[in-house]
C-alpha cells in the first residue's frame, strides 16, 4: 500500500514539475493556454537535442585516432553534466517555485530514500537522453555484434552513478553549510555542467588525446568492446553511492529555509534603482559568482580559441561560430535567469512597491540598464576574437561587424528579456527558467538572436536586430500593461498581439522538434521527406491555434481582389530572382532541394504552392497584423512592418529579405484592401518561383 | 484646480466607484475628511475598505468619480500623491534579501529624503515597537507581525499629513497594538489625518474620532462612534460592535 501511495506521490510530482503547474495547483490565476503544451514540448525538445548532441559526438568519435581514450574523455564528460544537474537540484533555493521537486519539498515527504534518489534522478532526465545517444551509436558503430541491451545498461549505469555522485556532494554542502549560504553556492554546479559540455565538444579533437585520469577501460566499454567491464564499477559505485546517499538522507535536518543573521546595511551611502537592482542581484543564490564567471570562462574560451583555431579555420565565420556558441549560450541563460529572478522579485514585492512614487516604467528602465550593464560584461570578450585578424588580415572586417551586431543585439536582448520575465511572472505563463530553450518565451527571443550572431550576412544581421528590437517593442508594451493589471485586475492583463506570438514560438518549436525527431530516421526517410514532415506537423498545431486562440474575425475574405495577388506575388519572385543570382553573395548557402520521386515533388508542390500560403496568410495577416493594427490604431502602417519582420525571422536566413519583400507587400495588400485572399494568392505565386529556382 | 484644496479638506472624494467584472467593489462614495481626523473605516469582508484606500491612494485608477488627496488628484497625480501620502497595506510584503533597515533606506531615497534622518526620527517608534534587533535582519525571515511593524515605519517614514492605513495592528502583540494606538492618537494631536481599516471594533471605538462604515461597497454610516450607536436606536453604554451588526443587518 505504501509503495503504491509513494508511485503516486512520485508521478504526481515529477508532472507537476514537467508541466510546471505551479500557479494552477497553487489556485492562482489561470494559467495561458499555451502554457501545458509548451512545457511538455520544450522539455521533449531539449531530450531530442540532448540525444542529438551525443549521437553527434559520437559521429567524431569514431574518427579518431584512439577511439577508446576519445570515449572515456566523451563518457566523463555525459558524467560530469549528469553529476551538475543533480547537485544544482539538491542545493536549496530560497526563492524558485517553478522548481517543484526542490529539495525542500522532497525532504517534507515522508517518502523512502531510495524513492527520493529516483525523483532526483527523474528530476535530471536531460542527461539520460545524452549518455544514451553517446553510448548507443559509439556501441552500434564500432562494436555492432554486442548486445544492444549491455550498451542501454552501461548508459543508465553512467548516468545513475555520477547523477547519485552530484546528490551526495549536494546534500553534504548542505550538511556542511546554512540553508541560505548553501542556496548561494549553487553557482558550484556551472561548473561540472560546462566542464562537460566542453569535454562532449572536444573528446575526439587532438588535444585531448592523451591518457585520461581512469585509463581507456570506460571508454573500451563505451565503444562496446568490453562493456561489462564498465558496467560493473559503475553498478558497485552505484551501490555505494546510494548508500551514502541513504546516510545523509538520514543525517540531515530540515533547516529553516533562510534565516540568515544580521546584515550590515548595504544602502545607507545611496540606493538608486540600480543600485538597488544590484545589491539584490549579488544576494540571489550565485549572484556574487555568476558574472565574473561566466565573464572568465567566455573570455578563456574566446582566447583560446582565437589563438588556437585561426591556422585550422577554413574561414572567419568558422572561427566565428565556434566562439560565439558558447557566449550566446551564457548571454542567453544568464539573461533569462536574472530577468526572471529580478521580475519575481518586483511582483512579490508589489504590495510595497505599488504604494511608492515609482513609475512601472522606471522600474523595467532600471532593471533592463542594469541586466545590459551585465550581459555587455559577459560579452565583451567576444571581440577577442579580433586578434584574429592579425595573423589573417583578410578577416578583419568581418570579424569586426560581427562583433559590432552581436553587441547591438545583447543590448537589444537584455531590455527584452527583462520585459518579457515581467511579462511571464505577472501572467503566470511559461517561465523561462534560464535555460537555453526554457519556455516559449525566451524561445521567442532565442531565434531572432542567434540570426544575428550567425547571420551569414551584414544585411541579414542588420534586419534579425530590427525584428529583435521590433520584438522587444512589442514586450515592453505588454509588460507594462501587465504591471499594470497587478495594481489593478479590472485593466486588461495580456495582450493579443504576445498571445500571437507565443502561438508562433510555438510553431516554430514544433518545427523544430518534429525535424530534430526526423533527423533520428535519416536512413529511412529522405531530407526533403523530413522537412516536409516537419512542416506539416507544425503547420496542423499552428492552424489549430490560431483558429482556437484568435479573439477577433478574420478579415473580409474578397475574393475578386484575388488577381491583384498574382501581381504581387509576381513582383515579390521577382524581387526574389534577383536577390539570389545577383544581390546575394552567398548563393552556395541556399540549399538546393533533392526530390527522390515525382509523388515527393507533387507533396512539395501541395506544402509551399498550396498548404503554407494559406496557414501562415491566416495566422500572419490574419491574426498578427489585425491584432496590431487593433492595438496601435494610430500607427496602423507599423502593423504590416512589424509583421513583416517577424514573418521574415520564421524564414532560413538566406531567404531573409525576399520573404521581407513579400510580407510588406502583402502587409500593405491587407491594409488597404482588407482582402486575405489576394495575400493567399501572392504567397503561392512567390513560392512558386522559389520552389522553381530551389529546384 | 484641484478641487477640495479650496476647501480645507485633507481629503475629498466625490461619487468614488469602482468595478471588478460585474462586481461593484465601491459604489459612489463620498467622503471629506479634516486634518487631525482619526478615522476608523469599518465593515464586513468584502464590503470594499481595501479598494477605497488603494483608490485614494491612486493606486486603482476610479470606475467613475474622483477623489483629491492632499490637494493631488488620485488618479491624473498618482505619483504625487504616493510621495505624500503614508500608506500600510493588508498584507505587507518587501524584497526578500534586503533588511528592514535597507527597507526603510530605499524607500527614503525613492522619496528623496534623508535615510539617517529619517531613521533618527524613527528611533522613538523603533524602541517601543521592539524592532531594534529585526531591523538588520533579512525580510525574508520575518514574520507576519514584523512585516506589519515595518510597513508602518515605511508608511511614517517621510512624516506625511495623511496616513492609510490598512488593518495596521492585525498580527501584531497586544504590546505593540497598544503602542501604535498611542502613537497614532500623538500624531492626530499634530494634526495629521489617519484613516484605518480595521476589524477591531473595540479599538475603533478606543481611538476613532469618526467611524465610516461600509457594506458591499456603499457608505451606510458616516459620524462619530457615538452617534452610530444614535444611529442604531442603542444606548450610550452599548459597544460599537451593537451598533456596527444592527447598521450592517439593516
Amino acid at each position: 500500500m505504501r509503495t503504491l501511495r509513494e508511485l503516486a506521490a512520485m508521478t504526481l510530482l515529477v508532472l507537476r514539475s514537467w508541466h510546471r503547474m505551479g500557479p494552477r495547483l497553487r489556485g492562482g490565476r489561470k494559467p495561458e493556454p499555451t502554457r501545458g503544451i509548451s512545457a511538455l514540448l520544450m522539455r521533449l525538445l531539449l531530450a531530442a537535442l540532448l540525444y542529438n548532441l551525443g549521437f553527434s559526438t559520437s559521429l567524431r568519435i569514431r574518427l579518431a585516432t584512439e577511439p577508446s581514450w576519445a570515449a572515456t574523455w566523451a563518457g566523463l564528460g555525459a558524467g560530469c553534466f549528469a553529476l551538475g544537474v543533480t547537485f544544482a537540484l539538491e542545493l536549496p533555493s530560497p526563492r524558485m517555485p517553478t522548481q517543484a521537486l526542490k529539495s525542500e519539498l522532497l525532504e517534507l515527504l515522508p517518502l523512502s530514500s531510495l524513492s527520493k534518489a529516483i525523483l532526483v534522478l527523474a528530476q535530471a532526465f536531460m542527461a539520460l537522453p545524452l549518455c544514451l545517444g553517446l553510448v548507443i551509436s559509439l556501441h552500434n558503430a564500432l562494436s555492432p555484434q554486442t548486445p544492444l541491451a549491455a550498451a542501454v545498461l552501461l548508459s543508465f549505469a553512467l548516468f545513475v552513478s555520477f547523477g547519485l555522485l552530484g546528490t551526495c556532494l549536494g546534500k553534504s554542502v548542505k550538511l556542511s553549510f546554512s540553508a541560505y549560504r548553501a542556496s548561494q553556492l549553487s553557482w558550484l554546479s556551472t561548473l561540472p555542467l560546462v566542464l562537460g559540455m566542453l569535454l562532449i565538444q572536444f573528446a575526439s579533437q587532438r588535444f585531448l588525446q592523451r591518457r585520461p585520469p581512469f585509463g581507456d577501460d570506460l571508454g573500451r566499454a563505451i565503444i562496446g568492446r568490453q562493456t561489462w567491464g564498465g558496467v560493473v564499477p559503475l553498478g558497485l559505485a552505484t551501490a555505494l553511492l546510494g548508500m551514502a546517499f541513504s546516510v545523509l538522507d538520514r543525517k540531515h535536518e530540515l533547516a529553516e529555509p533562510v534565516r540568515p543573521g544580521a546584515i550590515r546595511s548595504a544602502l545607507g551611502q545611496g540606493a538608486g534603482m540600480p543600485a538597488l537592482e544590484r545589491l539584490l542581484n549579488r544576494r540571489e543564490p550565485g549572484g556574487s559568482f555568476q558574472v565574473p564567471m561566466a565573464a572568465l570562462s567566455a573570455g578563456a574560451l574566446a582566447g583560446w580559441l582565437t589563438w588556437k583555431l585561426p591556422a585550422h579555420s577554413p574561414s572567419a565565420r568558422f572561427l566565428w561560430n565556434a566562439v560565439a556558441l558558447i557566449t550566446l549560450q551564457l548571454v542567453s541563460t544568464l539573461g533569462m535567469q536574472r530577468a526572471t529572478r529580478g521580475a519575481t522579485r518586483d511582483m512579490l514585492a508589489r504590495p510595497m512597491l505599488g504604494s511608492l512614487p515609482i513609475l512601472p516604467r522606471d522600474t523595467l528602465l532600471s532593471k533592463s540598464s542594469t541586466l545590459r550593464r551585465t550581459l555587455l560584461i559577459v560579452a565583451a570578450p567576444l571581440a577577442l576574437v579580433l586578434a584574429a585578424s592579425r595573423p589573417r588580415p583578410e578577416w578583419f572586417w568581418e570579424l569586426s561587424w560581427r562583433v559590432v551586431a552581436t553587441l547591438l543585439a545583447v543590448a537589444i536582448y537584455a531590455s527584452a528579456a527583462t520585459y518579457v520575465a515581467f511579462l511571464s511572472a505577472g501572467l503566470g505563463t511559461t517561465r523561462p527558467r534560464g535555460a537555453f530553450l526554457g519556455s516559449l518565451e525566451s524561445f521567442l527571443l532565442t531565434v531572432p538572436f542567434a540570426s544575428v550572431v550567425f547571420a551569414p550576412e551584414p544585411v541579414s544581421a542588420l534586419l534579425a536586430l530590427f525584428t529583435l528590437a521590433a520584438l522587444t517593442f512589442e514586450a515592453r508594451r505588454a509588460a507594462l500593461r501587465t504591471i499594470d493589471w497587478l495594481d489593478d485586475a479590472e485593466r486588461e492583463h495580456s495582450t493579443e498581439v504576445w498571445r500571437a506570438l507565443l502561438v508562433f514560438a510555438g510553431f516554430q518549436g514544433a518545427q523544430l522538434l518534429t525535424q530534430q525527431l526526423a533527423s533520428l530516421f535519416t536512413g529511412l526517410l529522405s531530407p526533403t521527406a523530413q522537412m516536409l514532415g516537419a512542416y506539416a506537423v507544425a503547420a496542423v498545431a499552428l492552424w489549430a491555434t490560431t483558429v482556437r486562440e484568435q479573439v477577433s474575425t478574420p478579415p473580409m475574405q474578397r475574393l475578386q481582389l484575388a488577381p491583384l495577388g498574382l501581381l504581387a506575388g509576381a513582383l515579390s519572385g521577382g524581387f526574389a530572382w534577383l536577390y539570389l543570382r545577383v544581390v546575394h553573395p552567398r548563393v552556395d548557402e541556399v540549399p538546393h532541394l533533392q526530390v527522390g520521386s515525382a509523388a515527393e515533388f507533387a507533396l512539395l508542390c501541395v506544402t509551399l504552392v498550396g498548404v503554407a500560403p494559406i496557414v501562415e496568410e491566416r495566422f500572419f495577416r490574419g491574426w498578427l497584423q489585425s491584432a496590431l493594427e487593433g492595438e496601435l490604431p494610430r500607427r496602423r502602417y507599423l502593423a504590416p512592418v512589424l509583421t513583416g519582420l517577424a514573418f521574415a525571422a520564421a524564414h532560413p536566413a538566406y531567404s531573409f529579405a525576399p520573404v521581407l519583400v513579400l510580407g510588406l507587400i502583402n502587409g500593405f495588400l491587407l491594409l488597404r484592401l482588407r482582402s486575405l485572399s489576394a495575400c493567399v494568392v501572392a504567397h503561392s505565386v512567390h513560392n512558386a518561383i522559389a520552389l522553381y529556382l530551389g529546384s | 484646480m484641484v478641487f477640495g484644496m479650496t476647501d480645507g479638506w485633507v481629503l475629498a472624494a466625490e461619487g468614488l466607484s469602482k468595478q471588478f467584472g460585474t462586481k461593484l467593489a465601491v459604489d459612489d462614495l463620498t467622503l471629506r475628511l479634516s486634518p487631525g481626523e482619526i478615522v476608523g473605516l469599518l465593515g464586513p469582508n468584502g464590503a470594499g475598505k481595501t479598494t477605497t484606500l488603494k483608490l485614494l491612494l491612486g493606486m486603482l485608477r476610479p470606475t467613475r468619480g474622483r477623489a483629491s488627496v492632499l490637494g493631488r488628484d488620485s488618479t491624473t497625480e498618482a505619483v504625487a500623491v504616493k510621495e505624500r501620502v503614508g500608506y500600510s497595506p493588508d498584507e505587507p510584503s518587501f524584497y526578500d534579501f534586503l533588511t528592514g533597515r535597507e527597507t526603510l533606506e530605499f524607500v527614503t531615497h525613492v522619496r528623496g529624503g534623508n535615510p539617517s534622518e529619517v531613521l533618527q526620527r524613527l528611533a522613538p517608534m523603533i524602541e517601543a515597537l521592539e524592532f531594534e534587533a529585526d531591523l538588520d535582519r533579512f525580510v525574508a525571515g520575518y514574520s507576519l507581525g514584523m512585516k506589519k511593524k515595518l510597513a508602518l515605519l515605511v508608511a511614517l517614514a517621510h512624516a506625511p499629513k495623511l496616513l492609510l492605513l490598512d488593518e495596521p495592528t492585525n498580527g501584531l502583540d497586544p504590546p505593540s497594538a497598544v503602542k501604535i494606538r498611542r502613537r497614532l492618537q500623538e500624531l492626530a494631536e499634530r494634526g495629521v489625518t489617519v484613516v484605518l481599516s480595521t476589524h477591531l471594533l473595540d479599538m475603533a471605538d478606543k481611538l476613532c474620532t469618526r467611524v465610516v462604515l461600509m457594506n458591499q461597497g456603499r457608505l451606510i454610516f458616516d459620524g462619530a462612534p457615538s452617534a452610530a450607536r444614535e444611529a442604531a436606536n442603542l444606548d450610550a453604554g452599548a459597544s460599537l460592535e451593537d451598533a456596527f451588526l444592527k447598521l450592517v443587518s439593516v
